[in-house]
């Protein structure tokens, strides 16, 4: 680290050891540990993105759907038949042609392997080609396909092949640019070099090589950034992003994403077995104090679903600015279930986040001192995730598993409905339903929402809507913020959007530089 | 001639200068010890903000620089960073004297043992510390503390099971060298039992160079505690440990340099305050160790 730093100080002040066609993206770790497109559900998306191509991408900011791979589709009123025109013209980086064939034979491989967020495509009964060019879907149920098409996550278009098994560090895709190197572990972790049969073309200033570089320190992810050896960094702690605003050569974007933090409470084990135990515990919070101390890095959650999806509603009953009122609340809710000051019983609570994250720490370490008024002794620990924190969660004795479990939540395509049916729909195995929690009436409205969300999307955000009054009745779960990304760039690039519908994801190939 | 004497046995007027300056030494490391000792005792009376040490957060006053109100600033919670550092040297510094105490007394009984009885039991024993002090000491304390629970006291037990196979290897050298002299064959000759002979006549001996030793291992192993406390092993926040403060400031180091600077600065001050003590020590103890001039 120490060398790093110093070439970044002897080759600094703008320009850069690397040339002006690579884009170095700079990650706190390395990015890939699946390279199989029907298998990533990880931070590789941010690789594979720029390799693999999906048939629709969804804009965030027009709240529409816009063709990739496809050019135009049309569904049948029922919803439930869904005619996809493909594009002219495109190759896969082998040299054949997209074909209607190769899409059925892709979605249809990403689920019957049943990984990553196949799930979306589970309405899908039968993919059928219509000639070379064409590709209709029919489905069970009603559900908004082009959305599904989008996803960020298990909606890849790639060359199946009978002989390719692995995929590692190979790339079967038709994005513009391909796979040239991979060295797991060493700083620049994989280069991509332009794919130049690309439909979408090579003209004006567009990079030719992308260099995806893992640098663990955050304070050298600055210097990198600010001696011009680095182009995108999208991570960095709010104090960090402050000293480089304003910087010449550099600019900070900042948008409100869809990623979540959320507080699961573990409804199995005592005491928030008790649902006045777990209210009290969401209405002693002071959150107006947790965004604070989050120093910019999150804003206040309105409820489960984060603005710009549909669902999203800002009149929720949820803790509000009238602390006073709720810390009565609170206070009246533990004397209910035997608790508080007075009872001789303390309210003991581990709560665990994911080692590194410092605003977790923060907000961690800042709940301890607001619960303490009221009894309630918590004890924050950071934990790894692969490691040590999910893995503790999914234990068998439930006395073994945390009381809160800490952790961000962002959608697998542009819908409301992971949000619940991932975190919170009852679970036969444990897998991201860390509350443990299970109300069947819950069920039953997740899995209706999907169809309605395609045939009547008024009536699927009244649905949504009930579903959070549910969860905020039940309370499972904190609201602690939603993250604001805030990306670190260099003034060279021109053309970046931030899409949430993509969380970290740089669509390299839209960029162009000076 | 083969040497000059003034080589072999320090001249009276060369040696003079230099025991004065152990001597300046010596007074300067246990007066820092000492001052450090009663700040510590006295520490939730004396610093201003003491309920910060325990939990409590202040986020009006985030990340203040060093002020009349706030000498050593505050951190990213608004705690009193002078508070949190001052409280913090009844934890590192405490676990570091356990550490040292409990090496002591396993390590000195072993390795008395082994060196006074010598034969299969001196094998056995030295066979056993071997075994320890064949895996690196960290990667052993690393080790123990992820099984352990992180805390003071998995901290102090999985140092003080790393640390007392140096006492056995250094008492039982220096029991061996004496055991078979006339004066312990005097004794067995008396009568005397084992346990005496071993606590008047063999102990005695070797507490020179023990003592040397572990004032240097107290600085040592706060060392490697707070190292340890950095990677998140030792105790937990909002504990204000001196290694896990450091840790946590990481982030702030460019930005906000007292986050981390104070708690630094007071692991190394206690730290080369206890080398120095060591230093001192052997100076005016040891007889074989000729003092630097």
């Amino acid at each position: 680290m120490v060398l790093s730093v110093l070439v970044a100080g002897c080759s600094g002040g703008g320009g850069g050891g690397e040339d002006d066609d690579t884009f170095v993206y700079l990650a706190p770790q390395g990015l890939v540990t699946e390279w199989d497109p029907a298998r990533s559900y990880s931070d590789e998306v941010v690789v594979l993105s720029n390799v693999y191509e999906t048939l629709t991408r969804y804009n965030a900011d027009t709240r529409r759907t816009e063709g990739v791979l496809a050019t135009r589709w049309t569904s049948s009123k029922d919803r439930r038949t869904w005619t996809f025109t493909l594009r002219d013209g495109v190759r896969f980086h082998s040299g054949r042609p997209l074909t209607a064939e190769a899409v059925k034979a892709a979605i249809e491989r990403t689920m019957r392997l049943k990984a990553s967020a196949s799930y979306v495509w589970d309405p899908v009964e039968k993919i059928v080609p219509v000639g070379a060019r064409q590709v209709r879907f029919e489905l069970s149920r009603p559900a908004p396909l082009d959305i599904v098409a989008s996803a960020t996550y298990a909606a890849y278009i790639y060359e199946v092949r009978d002989d390719a098994k692995d995929y590692r560090a190979t790339d079967r895709g038709t994005g513009p640019y391909t796979v040239s190197a991979w060295r797991p572990g060493s700083e620049n972790e994989v280069e991509l070099t332009a794919f130049q049969d690309y439909w979408g073309g090579w003209h004006g200033n567009r990079y030719q090589k992308v260099i995806f570089q893992a640098v663990p320190q955050s304070s050298t992810t600055a210097q990198l950034m600010s001696s011009g050896e680095g182009d995108y960094a999208g991570g960095l702690p709010p104090q960090l992003v402050d000293t480089l605003r304003g910087r010449p050569g550099l600019s900070v974007r900042e948008r409100p994403s869809w990623q979540t933090l959320i507080g699961l409470l573990n409804t199995e084990k005592e005491p928030l077995d008790d649902v006045r135990v777990r209210r009290a515990v969401v209405h002693a919070l002071d959150y107006g104090e947790l965004i604070a101390a989050s120093r910019g890095a999150l804003v206040r959650s309105d409820g489960v679903i984060p603005q710009g999806l549909l669902g999203h509603t800002n009149d929720l009953d949820l803790p509000n600015d009238d602390l006073d009122a709720d810390r009565a609340r609170a206070r009246k809710l533990l004397k209910e279930a035997g608790y508080g000051p007075g009872s001789g019983r303390t309210v003991e609570l581990e709560l665990t986040y994911p080692a590194g994250d410092d605003t977790a720490r923060t907000l961690g370490d800042l709940m301890t001192a607001q619960l303490r008024p009221f009894g309630i002794d918590l004890q924050v620990r950071g934990l790894t995730w692969s490691s040590a924190q999910w893995p503790r969660a999914k234990k068998k004795d439930p006395d073994e598993r945390q009381d809160i479990f800490v952790m961000y939540w962002w959608p697998d395509d542009a819908e409301s409905l992971s949000y619940f049916r991932n975190v919170f729909r009852t679970e036969k195995e444990i897998s991201y339903n860390l509350a443990y929690y299970s109300n069947p009436e819950l069920d039953r409205l997740i899995d209706r929402v999907g169809a309605l969300t395609a045939t009547d999307p008024a009536r699927a955000a009244r649905t949504y809507r009930t579903m959070q009054k549910i969860l905020i009745n039940d309370a499972p779960v904190l609201f602690l913020g939603t993250t604001t990304y805030r990306r670190v760039l260099s003034s060279d690039v021109k053309g970046f959007t931030d899409n949430p519908a993509y969380a970290n994801v740089v669509f390299v190939h839209d960029l162009t530089h000076r | 001639m083969t040497a000059s004497p003034s080589l072999s046995r320090p001249s009276p007027t060369r040696r003079a200068p230099g025991a004065l300056r152990s001597r300046a030494t010596l007074v300067l490391a246990v007066g820092g010890l000492l001052l450090i000792a009663v700040l510590a005792l006295l520490a939730p009376v004396l610093v201003p903000y003491p309920e910060h040490a325990t939990g409590a957060t202040d986020t009006a006053q985030a990340l203040r620089p060093p002020s009349a109100a706030h000498w050593f600033g505050t951190d990213e919670l608004g705690r009193d960073v002078f508070s949190r550092v001052l409280c913090g040297a009844r934890i590192g510094p405490v676990v570091a004297v356990l550490v040292v105490a409990v090496s002591l007394l396993v390590g000195t009984a072993i390795g008395l043992i082994a060196g006074y009885f010598g034969g299969w039991i001196d094998e056995v024993l030295m066979r056993l510390t071997d075994v320890f002090l064949a895996v690196p000491a960290l990667l052993l304390a690393l080790a123990l503390t992820t099984v352990l629970a992180p805390g003071p006291a998995g901290l102090t037990v999985a140092l003080a099971v790393t640390w007392w196979p140096w006492y056995a290897r250094l008492v039982r050298g220096e029991a061996a060298s004496v055991t078979g002299r006339a004066y312990i064959e005097a004794c067995r000759a008396l009568g005397l039992g084992h346990r005496r002979i071993l606590l008047r006549h063999v102990l005695p001996n070797a507490s020179t160079p023990l003592l040397v030793q572990a004032s240097t291992d107290v600085g040592g192993v706060l060392l490697v505690a707070s190292g340890l406390s950095f990677l998140g092993l030792g105790p937990q926040a909002p504990t204000p440990d001196w290694g896990l403060m450091v840790e946590q400031s990481q982030n702030y180091f460019t930005t906000h340099w007292w986050l981390g600077t104070f708690p630094g600065l007071a692991i190394m001050v206690v730290a080369a305050l206890c080398f120095l003590l060591g230093d001192a020590l052997r100076d005016r103890l040891d007889p074989r160790h000729i003092p630097r001039t």
